[in-house]
């Protein structure tokens, strides 16, 4: 289990690095669903913020969209797993 | 005599709302104040990934260009060669009116001094929902906040939003809802163009105003700038307006190398 969770932390990473965000979002859906709290992608939306964001008008002057995004994805996926597939 | 022991069997529902709450205050931490250091770290950090990630595509093209057969080879060197046999033409024109242009603007007093810095671009914009370009020239460059970013000498493409040490974040006009003031045509009316993302720009204008397809749209400034040309024209009967779409000559996806005016304060980007 512990070798599967850093095997995805890496994916994710290269993800962010290298490949399209909406890329970077499915494998994060996959690994919130897939491995029981996955609380490290907050720490790759903080990352998607930290290297990309800037105030655009397309989403709304907000620098830290990835990073409310994948922690509401965090909640609403743990709680889920929790009360759906559990 | 009895205990009551803690139960466990709860804990986890807790520790979930420990964890949000947590996140919530780390959110509103980062909102109000930016920390600024680590972004300096993570993009120092990423630097040598996004350098060797670079590396990687440039040698993919060369291995997939080694795959092509020799006729074809061949047959687009000569398609090239004609290409680049007219563009000198054409460049040669346009440089002897340059020259002639920028004369003429000193001979009246106005003298176009523009310092750039060439920059390798890092990251294309489909990285992130920012729609932002990753370029590898900061503050050691002496590259600030505001700069603008040009392709070759004249096309604008954005303008620098945050930058580091040695790295530098880039907002595209283009960008969806992006605003900047463009000059449109010869008639040199000066109106506000909205980003619609990869390249692509509206602008709103009376439709009376006399526009026709290929018009040349350019940044209101003294020294040339170019925008793109007007691609296509929307016009309806029920609204006083009309639609101008453009695009601009560059493939952003396609962007290797840009410039960085390290002086610009000519093109008016509306906040």
């Amino acid at each position: 289990m512990r070798n599967y969770r850093i095997t995805t932390n890496t994916v994710l990473f290269l993800s962010v690095m290298f490949l399209p965000w909406w890329v970077t979002t499915g494998v994060a859906l996959v690994a919130l669903f897939l491995i029981d709290r996955f609380y490290e992608v907050v720490i790759f939306g903080v990352l998607i913020d930290i290297l990309y964001g800037a105030e655009v008008s397309k989403l709304f002057d907000f620098t830290w969209a990835f990073t409310a995004f994948f922690a509401v994805l965090l909640i609403v996926i743990s709680y889920i797993r929790k009360r759906v597939l559990l | 005599m009895s205990y009551h022991f803690k139960s466990s069997v709860h804990r986890p529902k807790h520790r979930l709302r420990y964890v949000a709450l947590f996140l919530i205050v780390i959110g509103i931490m980062f909102y109000i104040a930016p920390p600024a250091f680590l972004t300096r770290l993570a993009h120092s950090g990423a630097l040598p990934f996004w350098s060797a990630g670079n590396g990687g595509s440039d040698i993919g093209a060369s291995i997939v260009s080694l795959s092509k057969s020799k006729k074809s080879i061949i047959k687009e060197n000569q398609t090239l060669k004609e290409q680049v046999r007219d563009m000198q033409l054409r460049l040669l024109d346009r440089n002897l009116l340059r020259e002639e242009n920028i004369e003429l603007k000193e001979m009246l007093g106005r003298s176009i001094d523009e310092k750039s810095v060439l920059a390798r671009v890092l990251t294309k914009p489909n990285r992130s929902a920012y729609d932002t370009l990753v370029i590898d020239v900061g503050t050691d460059d002496h590259i600030s906040k505001g700069d603008m970013v040009l392709v070759g000498d004249s096309i604008p493409i954005g303008k620098i939003s945050e930058v580091f040490g040695s790295s530098a974040i880039v907002v595209l006009f283009s960008s969806p809802g992006e605003k900047v003031d463009v000059s449109i045509g010869t008639s040199g009316i000066v109106t506000e163009a909205t980003g619609r993302g990869a390249g692509n720009f509206a602008i709103e204008i009376p439709r009376d105003i006399e526009i026709s397809i290929g018009d040349i749209i350019v940044a209101p400034s003294i020294s040339e700038k170019m925008f793109g040309n007007v691609e296509e024209l929307y016009i309806d009967p029920a609204h006083s307006f009309k639609t101008v779409l453009f695009k601009s000559p560059i493939n952003i996806f396609q962007l290797r190398w840009v410039n960085v005016l390290t002086n610009s304060i000519e093109i008016i980007v509306i906040e």
